[in-house]
């Protein structure tokens, strides 16, 4: 029978389910257990993270080995979406006034922002050789679009292969499922916010990743200015509203991500490159409007977007 | 000068030539049909990425599972000195295995922006 917790970690919600209740307590100190260390390692809100001391100096030897691995994730994304989820903008976020965990970010303030435009495809030039990391001049990493992701991909397949059970890891909305699954598919609800209970659309998923983009939920005022976390790199601004949330299924919660963040920046060239991909989705535009693309199931209860 | 040869002589010259010339038609159709198989093998398919297709995916093409990276994974062998080595092409985020299908009643779990 499946059990389940949820818990607060990396600045969000961590649920975990299993399909044997016997195996919840290991599989939840397994999950607490990564994610520390992965806090440890890729917070850009510790000063004494891996990756604030990284972002400081601008370079490391010997970097911590998560820090190097969700590094490397964050490039791949990079180089898979051409730049559109690139993890070197952590100066523009911080300049935009997202310098510190989100539930400290004042919701609102008259203080204008305007950011200097990023040196364009900085990743490009983040050099990362023998356990040594050399950032380019002035770029602050910021692995927010990868990380979490990427976490639930590793604990989602270390739990069900460790613990020979089906285990779905939900970090914030980013979720993994691995091992063999419930007979009916593990039942995910997408929709604006991760802590939606109604709304938008229930699917069953048996494999792989589905992970659900939104310019709604990490939102802020600035003067006059609505601001929100997925950045255009183009400009080091939010992104223009089109999609109000995009959701993507891929092989894994970190291709499911990185596309469904892309295309939050691609605007309304992300059907076609979602379908020339063949990666499910669902774009829900700012007006309410539903597109699906490459096999995404009809919504069989019609609920609002 | 030109010689008016025998019947049988001219024949046999005719004969000749529409051999050769046979020959010669029959080797070119073959060469030519041999060059154009060796350049479509090595030329690829177009792609497809042009098409906007809204529709099914391809049931047929199984998909390839990226898979998750895991800490402390081995790293590649270092280059060697006038070692060859090509571009690596970033692996494009893969479909999933299977695609989710539509359900109902009480979810696990959401996946929603955070």
């Amino acid at each position: 029978m499946s059990a389940g917790v949820r818990f607060p970690a990396i600045g969000t919600t961590a649920h975990l389910i299993v399909t044997d209740e016997t195996a919840l307590p290991p599989a939840e100190a397994l999950l607490r257990e990564l994610l520390a260390t992965v806090d440890t390692a890729c917070s850009r809100f510790r000063e004494d993270s891996a990756l604030s001391q990284l972002n400081r100096a601008g370079s490391g030897s010997d970097v911590d080995p998560i820090l190097l691995d969700a590094l490397r994730v964050a490039l791949r994304a990079a180089a898979q979406t051409d730049g559109a989820v690139d993890p070197t903008l952590g100066t523009a976020m911080i300049e935009l006034g997202y310098d510190r965990t989100f539930a400290e970010v004042p919701a609102s303030s008259p203080l204008p922002v305007q950011p200097a435009a990023p040196a364009r495809h900085a990743w490009r030039r983040v050099r990362i050789e023998d356990g040594a990391v050399t950032l380019p001049r002035g770029v602050r990493l910021d692995l927010g679009a990868t990380a979490k992701a990427w976490a639930a991909d590793v604990a989602a397949d270390r739990i069900a292969r460790g613990l020979g059970v089906g285990a779905l890891v939900n970090l914030g909305g980013d979720v993994a499922v691995a091992g063999e699954s419930p007979a009916a598919g593990w039942k995910v609800r997408v929709a604006a916010d991760h802590a939606a209970v109604r709304g938008g659309q229930v699917l069953a998923l048996r494999t792989g990743g589905l992970a659900t983009s939104s310019v709604s939920v990490r939102s802020w005022q600035r003067a006059d200015r609505s601001l929100h976390h997925v950045l255009d790199p183009a400009t080091g601004l939010p992104a223009p509203r089109v999609w109000r949330y995009v959701s993507v299924c891929a092989a894994g919660c970190v291709d499911a991500n990185t596309a469904s963040t892309a295309s939050l920046v691609l605007g309304r060239g992300a059907p076609g490159w979602l379908a020339a991909r063949r990666l499910p989705a669902r774009l829900v535009a700012v007006d309410g409007s539903v597109t699906t693309v490459a096999g995404w199931p009809e919504d069989s209860l019609g609920e609002a977007a | 000068m030109a010689q008016r040869l025998h019947p049988v002589a001219r024949d046999a010259a005719v004969r000749r030539i529409a051999m050769i010339t046979t020959g010669v038609v029959v080797a070119s159709l073959a060469g030519t049909v041999g060059l154009g198989a060796a350049i479509a093998a090595a030329t690829p398919a177009p792609s497809k990425s042009n098409k906007t297709d809204y529709g099914e995916a391809d049931k047929n093409q199984p998909a390839a599972p990226a898979p998750p990276v895991l800490p402390g994974q081995p790293v590649p062998p270092p280059v060697q000195p006038g070692q060859q080595v090509q571009p690596e092409q970033p692996v494009q985020p893969a479909p999933p295995e299977q695609l989710p299908e539509s359900s109902s009643g009480d979810e696990d779990t959401t996946s929603g922006g955070s």
